[in-house]
């Protein structure tokens, strides 16, 4: 289980980052009082807009990053004292996080597994589950900067998940692939909850989210503003859909005429997306 | 240890088994070697034998008849232009260049090689002397005659010709001279070892290593550092840039790990790519004295010289993936990196240089200082000058202060900042 409580990261910037974000303030708050509980066998959707915070909050559950407030645990691990452990217990998968482009799948994938101190036999059999599942096997030994986006955000899964975790926690798992290759992943996110795990994803494509979630959390402007299920959230917005509903929380907790119009264009750019996503399948 | 193990084995493979990496760590500088030395040698060598096929132009003014004989009895390449004109500072009252003059001119623009200017009257000068002064004590002090040579030493030919024509005035000289006291003996008080054959007295070891020591701490300082310089920037600020260092961390392992399993990788690269420069200079040794005009030293080294070498280097080794390393982990991409390790490789070089011109005693306190004392110990191990425990004092502080490196940089990546710029 993953318990956020009260979470608050506030960044420190310096006088480049200042600059760049013309603010005479040394101090940026990422995410505010974030509160929410992911629990085992049930998938749990982190939605908010790019740069709402939801990346900043993986990281502090992953402990890449350390919380200004606040407490995180994860399997009863708090993330400030027991970063190994924390560590040892989750799958973590981000856009951020590459995998060196001049090793092969194969050496990857059995070199994290000597890092989670599996012995060989235990990476043997991940390795022939996971790279069978994925389709990996056939390229296991060419260089990963020879494969194409699709296939390495696969290996990348596969690496991720070497150590059979307890939590699983993806942000935006299924961004920049193709149809095909994201229907994949999500089905694999759905064996995962089966197979009884913790799994956390974060992502801004609504119709995704609905297929996928058991409950979920939105972060707007670093807050969070719902946590609930899917029925919850309908119900409260009166919406017909999870995209509705967002936006209907969203209008809610927007402010200023400048976010209003920001909204404006979020709302363009989402159903463009979706008509982009509609034609691929098509 | 394990994944220490696991970090190191990974890193040494990402060079070692890539193609590219491997050219550049070992075949690229024996190929670096063999080019520039394979240049400079065939360089000096033509140099040298378009000097000894150019025939110099040698203008010899008022030459005595006795010097023109002498010089066809000699073996000489040169074109003489023999010319009789009064005394080179006369101006010519229509203001029109002398012919000394010219001929200065033209030694200025390397048309002529040389200009040797006898006194109008040299030969009786040398016969009045011989008959008037030579052994009359009351007399004046003796004005001999004066020979003027005029040559330009910025032009190899002219240089080449004064060398050959100062050894043929010398040969004369003496000849004039037996012409008048017989032989030379008789004007000679004492001579220095002239069959004195133990006349040098020296270890022949120290010597080799009193060269070798002048040169080489600056050669391994320069080269153990600019080896692994690269890879040690891309295995921190390299792996940074590519996110695949953030991927390590999300490993379940002490960060402090993972930093020793890179350096100690980086160690191995350095000594291999210091290994592989000192073979091809090894083997670019006769090609170096043939450019250099030496004919090589004779060097022996004891067993306990080679050790204090071998663990002296090591701990070098070990301050030098520290240095580029804590370099790498503050910068945050590759440019940054870069920027930050060359005033660290110029301070690295000037250190080695350093050893080149200091002389006397090295005081024990100095083979403390950081870089600079490895420096005095590499050199004073080849020259015997260093006890055993003064090597011990520089190979401690070495280890001191890698260890100290190395922690700043195991803080370092337990910094979000440092680690993800947040």
């Amino acid at each position: 289980m993953i318990e956020v409580k009260n979470l608050t990261k506030i960044y420190k910037l310096t006088g480049k980052q200042k600059r760049e974000a013309k603010t005479k303030d040394n101090k940026k708050v990422a995410v505010s009082e974030v509160s929410f509980c992911a629990k085992e066998g049930e998938i749990f959707a982190l939605l908010g807009p790019n740069g709402a915070g939801k990346t900043t909050t993986l990281r502090c559950i992953a402990t890449l990053l350390e919380p200004t407030v606040g407490e995180i645990t994860v399997q009863g691990y708090d993330s400030r004292k027991q970063g190994d452990k924390v560590r040892s217990s989750i799958a973590f998968l981000t856009n951020e996080l590459k995998l060196d482009p001049l090793f092969s799948p194969k050496y990857l994938f059995r070199f994290f597994g000597r890092l989670h101190g599996m012995s060989e036999a235990e990476i043997d059999e991940r390795q022939q589950a996971l790279f069978t599942y994925f389709g990996i096997t056939e390229f296991q030994d060419k260089k990963i900067q020879e494969l194409s986006t699709g296939m390495k955000q696969k290996i990348s899964i596969a690496v991720s998940l070497v150590h059979d975790p307890e939590v699983v926690i993806f942000d935006e798992p299924t961004n920049g692939l193709d149809i095909v290759t994201a229907r994949a992943v999500t089905d694999y996110l759905k064996v995962l909850k089966e197979q009884g795990k913790v799994v956390v994803v974060s992502t801004h494509i609504m119709s995704e989210a609905q297929k996928l979630c058991d409950r979920l959390a939105m972060i707007i402007g670093g807050r969070s503003v719902f946590e609930g299920t899917l029925e919850e959230v309908l119900c409260q917005t009166g919406a017909k859909d999870l995209e509705d509903a967002f936006f209907a929380i969203y209008r809610d907790n927007v402010v200023d005429e400048a976010e209003q119009q920001e909204l404006k264009h979020l709302e363009e750019q989402m159903t463009r997306h979706e008509a982009m996503g509609k034609g691929e399948l098509s | 240890m394990k994944t220490i193990k696991v970090v190191f084995c990974k890193e040494l493979r990402r060079v070692l088994f890539d193609k590219k990496m491997l050219f550049g760590l070992f075949v690229l500088p024996i190929l670096l070697m063999a080019v520039i030395f394979g240049v400079m040698v065939m360089m000096v060598m033509n140099m040298q034998a378009d000097i000894e096929a150019h025939q110099p132009k040698v203008v010899i003014v008022n030459a005595p008849e006795d010097f023109q004989s002498f010089l066809s009895g000699q073996k000489t390449e040169a074109e003489l232009v023999y010319q009789q004109w009064e005394d080179e500072t006369l101006e010519k009252q229509d203001g029109s260049k002398t012919g000394v003059q010219k001929v200065k001119k033209e030694i200025l623009e390397g048309d002529t090689d040389l200009m040797i200017f006898f006194p109008e009257d040299f030969s009786e000068q040398i016969s009045g002397l011989e008959k008037e002064k030579l052994y009359d004590d009351s007399a004046s002090p003796v004005l001999v005659p004066q020979v003027k040579t005029y040559y330009n030493p910025s032009e190899d030919y002219s240089d080449s010709a004064k060398q050959s024509f100062d050894e043929l005035l010398e040969d004369y000289r003496i000849m004039l001279l037996e012409q008048r006291v017989g032989s030379l003996d008789k004007v000679q008080v004492f001579t220095v070892d002239s069959d004195n054959e133990e006349q040098v007295i020296q270890d022949d070891d120290k010597a080799g290593g009193k060269m070798l020591g002048t040169m080489l701490p600056y050669m391994i300082c320069m080269l153990l550092f600019a080896g692994v310089m690269s890879f040690g920037a891309d295995a921190f600020a390299g792996e940074k840039e590519r996110g695949t260092l953030a991927t390590l961390l999300v490993a379940p392992v002490k960060r402090s790990h993972i930093v020793y399993g890179k350096l100690l990788a980086l160690m191995v690269l350095a000594a291999l790519s210091a290994l592989d420069y000192g073979i091809s200079m090894l083997v670019s040794l006769p090609f170096m004295a043939i450019s250099m005009g030496s004919s090589g030293v004779s060097f022996h080294i004891s067993f306990l010289q080679g050790c204090l070498l071998l663990a002296i280097i090591v701990s070098l080794v070990f301050v030098y993936v520290a240095i580029i390393g804590t370099c790498a982990v503050f910068a945050k991409n590759m440019k940054e990196a870069s920027t930050f390790l060359t005033p660290a490789y110029l301070l690295v070089i000037v250190m080695g240089m350093m050893t080149m011109f200091v002389t006397g005693d090295t005081p024990t306190r100095s083979y403390l200082v950081p870089l600079y004392g490895s420096s005095m110990a590499l050199r004073n191990v080849l020259t015997q000058e260093i006890s055993t425990p003064q090597a011990l004092l520089t190979i401690g502080a070495n280890l001191v202060i890698g260890a100290v490196l190395a922690a700043i940089m195991s803080k370092a990546f337990d910094s979000e900042r440092i680690m993800f710029d947040a």
